[in-house]
């Protein structure tokens, strides 16, 4: 008896750990954002300047306009994927996910090169006569907004199309064939019979997106798009201690997001149980061949193409030489690389990352094992709380949370002068960033864990146990390597994602030489003359570095990419 | 080679009480099987004497000592288990060995001893195998092996053929046999297979609704039930009320009754008395059957009584003949309803 309450004050000590880690992670955060602002003077305020009223209507309207275009792609794509089977299908549906690998900050760069008075489409539009070259429009001064928009669409798009896909992959074809089977026409059943069942589905994504693309810094930042409300808070971040806007700010902010889910939960309401096919579903799918083929591609191939565009101009511009007002470069060069590696804040910013995001991951594994242990394993009252809460990261935006960071580690460091080299970010945001790092890739190694958890029957480990082995060593020998390459698939996403981490880094990395990849790309990009081709080029080898780790993570786990990234 | 005692042990998964009071005495080197249908609280029987869930009240000793605390791994266990759960990072040796391993047995004793165990179930040779490789009979075997290869106290067996087909199942249930009986240990045997248990027992027990119903021989519970629970649950039972006893032999024992069907004789119609028991018998009818080569299961109607009748070497007969039922009072045993 006295060794099984052992045992549980153990597991409920290692419990109450983890839950006291993830409150300080997620909930304090996000408190200390509400509570700070939540003046009614400051609020007041930033609801009557007319520069801030100014940024949130814009920030709105970019949400809703960048939702509304990846509605546009990820529906029809969606529905073509499960009404038609064709040849290579999982290619292109691969292809489709590519901006989930592609940091968008990082596209930003190409659009300049891209979208620029002097840039390659005016070029090519020069080239064809429809403008004089030079005489361009002006796409990036007058048409920021919806480049903006556009350019965040093709980031976001993959979170709804991969929810429509789900959603629709569980559609009873016997629906459909029913609703056919009584007179209505195709358009009839799309509108009364799959649309409806695919609403769960579809508001879980578009949520997703709206939520994110309100919140979202980088782009905006990349693109100079500066009235909109995630660019004022970071803008306003320089004068923290004399103005209490961005606090203001940020809780306005929370309030929008919190009304999303909630309103967004109110209309989906629950997903009917009827729709959900047990077992062998069948499929809904129309095999077709040859130039129907062909033309079922053309929508991935366009997509993906619009999508990986940017990224695609950041390697050229990397690689051209004296870019200006034509459509290719006068010649191609690899000094660029060479430069990018030399420069004086690149090569400490990688040690930096690496540092960061490889601790960070160590954390992340720690808490995320015992997160899953407890949930797959121990299953306690409390476990789905705990669940929840180690999921939450996934639906606070990363800006409200790397605010949250930076307001904890000045007030703490002010209370307790003490903790000042370890949590007040302008003396050494490290300690920081690698807590922030850890929590907010804390999901995906949960997620990975407990699936691979969950795969590995409990029993085998009650057999080891039979055979006399103790709880460390049936940790050590049977649990541990069963989900070994579950962990390093999560290990992996988190250390490459970490080292390409943008609001946690750009807001909590307020001291130069400990700035990682993401906030020196961020200075090199608006460094004048070689700085854009140089940030090009360090930007290069950044995502050469994540494709490798994803490919090494998809090898480890025998797994494809798309199978990991749909996690 | 221990006795393992249980004693007046309960369990409850929450509110749902699962054991109620449950106490057995299987003697050292037995071959005991716990037998009930599912849900009758068997298995979590057996997952208590292994320790990995923990009684609500009672004691479980292993020989003289109290074990009921004891953490799975320190009670000198082998397990074989329904699915196998061999563990498929490892090969069939390192699934062998593992115990071992934390018994500590290093080096040249190891391996003889897993070419041993390995020997002893007819996988000499498989080693290096992968466990994916292997079909569910060897898989089986190999769980044996890695559950007798660290010559355990107690070899626990929950439903470990109930994956195989039936011709495997009876080749495999005399192997078990055998291998308990040659390394000598006390085994405790969970089924739901009454053909199974009867086969293979030296003793069981049958459970009903987290109750122990009747403990004995395989033959002393089948021919001697103590209720119409376990006279169902091994083979098939008429059970006759006082009158019906009365109105088919002349008399009765008690207020309930077990007739098994193979010991009622048919005779054809119009025969009065037959046998050298001298009973009387019954004019019936035959309604319905089902002929299975060495035997046939009949069921007749003996003047308004439905009857299960077993009959060897069955003659042709249909339904609607006119048939006499001979049945010796002796057969009809007492059972609790």
């Amino acid at each position: 008896m006295n060794r099984s309450l052992n045992r549980s004050w153990l597991a409920w000590t290692l419990f109450a750990a983890v839950a006291l880690v993830l409150v300080i992670g997620v909930v304090v955060p996000v408190v200390t954002v509400a509570g700070v602002g939540l003046s009614p003077a400051w609020i007041g305020e930033v609801l009557r300047h007319p520069l801030q009223r100014a940024g949130l209507g814009n920030s709105f309207a970019i949400a809703v306009v960048t939702t509304l275009i990846s509605l546009a792609i990820a529906l029809p794509l969606a529905l073509i994927g499960w009404r038609l089977r064709f040849r290579g299908q999982g290619v292109a549906e691969a292809l489709l996910l590519a901006p989930l690998i592609l940091p968008p900050f990082v596209g930003a760069l190409g659009i300049f090169q891209l979208l620029g008075v002097h840039g390659v489409v005016n070029s090519a539009g020069a080239a064809f006569g429809l403008w004089l070259p030079g005489h361009g429009p002006d796409w990036l001064g007058d048409h920021r907004f919806a480049v903006v928009c556009v350019v965040e669409a093709l980031h976001l798009y993959p979170f709804l199309w991969l929810a429509l896909a789900a959603a629709a992959a569980r559609l009873d074809p016997g629906l459909i064939e029913a609703a056919a089977a009584s007179g209505a026409s195709r358009l009839t059943i799309l509108r009364r019979i799959i649309l409806p069942l695919l609403k769960p589905g579809l508001f879980a994504g578009v949520t997703v997106i709206f939520v994110w693309s309100f919140t979202e810094l980088g782009t905006p930042l990349m693109l100079g798009f500066d009235r909109v409300v995630p660019v004022q808070i970071f803008n306003g971040l320089t004068e923290l201690n004399t103005n209490p806007q961005p606090f203001a700010l940020v809780v306005v902010m929370l309030v929008v997001v919190a009304a999303s889910y909630g309103l967004a939960q109110l209309i989906a309401g629950r997903q009917p149980d009827a729709v959900v096919v047990k077992g062998a579903a069948r499929s809904a799918g129309r095999q077709v061949r040859g130039w129907q083929a062909v033309l079922a591609w053309t929508p991935y191939l366009l997509v993906t193409a619009l999508a990986i565009a940017p990224h695609l101009m950041v390697l050229a511009l990397a690689c051209g030489r004296d870019w200006h007002g034509t459509l290719l470069p006068a010649g191609v060069t690899f000094d660029r690389f060479r430069d990018a590696l030399a420069h004086p804040n690149v090569v400490p910013s990688i040690s930096n990352s690496l540092f960061y995001a490889g601790l960070a991951t160590l954390i992340a594994l720690v808490i995320g094992f015992a997160v899953a242990w407890i949930t797959a394993r121990w299953k306690p009252r409390g476990a789905a709380a705990l669940d929840a809460l180690a999921m939450a990261p996934l639906a606070v935006p990363g800006l409200i949370m790397a605010f949250g960071f930076l307001a904890i580690g000045v007030w703490l460091s002010q209370q307790i002068p003490a903790l000042k080299p370890w949590l007040d970010p302008f003396a050494n945001p490290g300690p920081l960033l690698i807590f922030a790092y850890a929590i907010r890739r804390l999901p995906q190694v949960v997620r990975a864990t407990h699936a691979g958890l969950a795969q590995s029957p409990p029993a085998l480990e009650e057999a080891a146990a039979a055979c006399g082995a103790n709880a460390w060593t049936r940790l050590r020998r049977i649990t541990l390597p069963l989900i070994a390459a579950s962990l390093a698939a999560g290990a992996i996403l988190c250390f490459s994602f970490s080292m390409l981490e943008v609001s946690d880094s750009l807001i909590l990395a307020q001291k130069r030489d400990a700035w990682p990849v993401t906030k020196v790309l961020y200075d090199l990009s608006s460094v004048l003359g070689s700085g854009p081709a140089v940030a090009c080029a360090f930007a290069v080898w950044t995502m050469a570095f994540l494709a490798a780790s994803l490919c090494t993570a998809a090898v480890l786990t025998g797994r494809s990419l798309t199978g990991m990234l749909r996690e | 080679m221990v006795p393992v005692t249980i004693q007046g042990v309960s369990f409850s998964y929450g509110a749902t009480p699962v054991l109620d009071g449950v106490s057995l005495d299987i003697a050292a080197g037995e071959l005991f099987f716990l037998l009930g249908a599912s849900g009758c609280g068997k298995t979590t029987l057996l997952r208590l004497v292994a320790g990995f869930e923990r009684p609500d009240a009672g004691v479980i000793r292993f020989g003289g000592a109290d074990v009921t605390a004891l953490p799975t791994e320190r009670r000198n266990l082998g397990m074989v288990f329904q699915n196998y759960c061999l563990w498929p990072h490892l090969d069939v040796a390192g699934n062998v060995a593992f115990g071992l391993e934390m018994q500590r047995v290093g080096g040249s004793e190891r391996a003889a001893r897993v070419d041993a165990a390995l020997a002893a179930v007819g996988l000499s040779g498989y080693g290096a195998r992968k466990v994916g490789e292997l079909s569910g009979g060897q898989q089986q075997r190999v769980a044996l092996a890695r559950a007798v290869v660290t010559r355990p106290q107690v070899l626990l067996l929950d439903e470990p053929l109930s994956n195989l087909d039936a011709r495997l199942r009876q080749e495999m249930r005399g192997e078990i046999r055998r291998i308990c009986k040659q390394s000598g240990t006390t085994a405790i045997y969970v089924t739901h297979d009454q053909a199974e248990a009867l086969a293979t027992a030296d003793r069981l027990a049958v459970m009903v609704g987290g109750r122990v119903a009747q403990v004995g021989t395989p033959r002393e519970c089948y021919a001697r039930p103590v209720d119409a629970a376990v006279a169902r649950f091994l083979g098939e039972a008429n059970l006759l009320d006082r009158a019906a006893a009365i109105r088919l032999t002349g008399r009765a024992n008690g207020e309930l009754h077990c007739l098994r069907p193979e010991k009622i004789r048919l005779a054809g119609a119009g025969a009065p008395s037959v046998g050298v028991t001298g009973a009387p018998g019954v004019a019936a009818v035959l309604i319905d059957g089902a002929y299975q080569g060495d035997r046939a299961q009949w069921t007749v109607d003996a003047s308004g009584l439905r009857l299960t009748v077993v009959e060897p070497d069955p003659p042709e007969r249909k339904a609607g003949d006119a048939v006499t039922v001979v049945i010796a009072p002796d057969d009809l045993v007492v059972v609790q309803p």
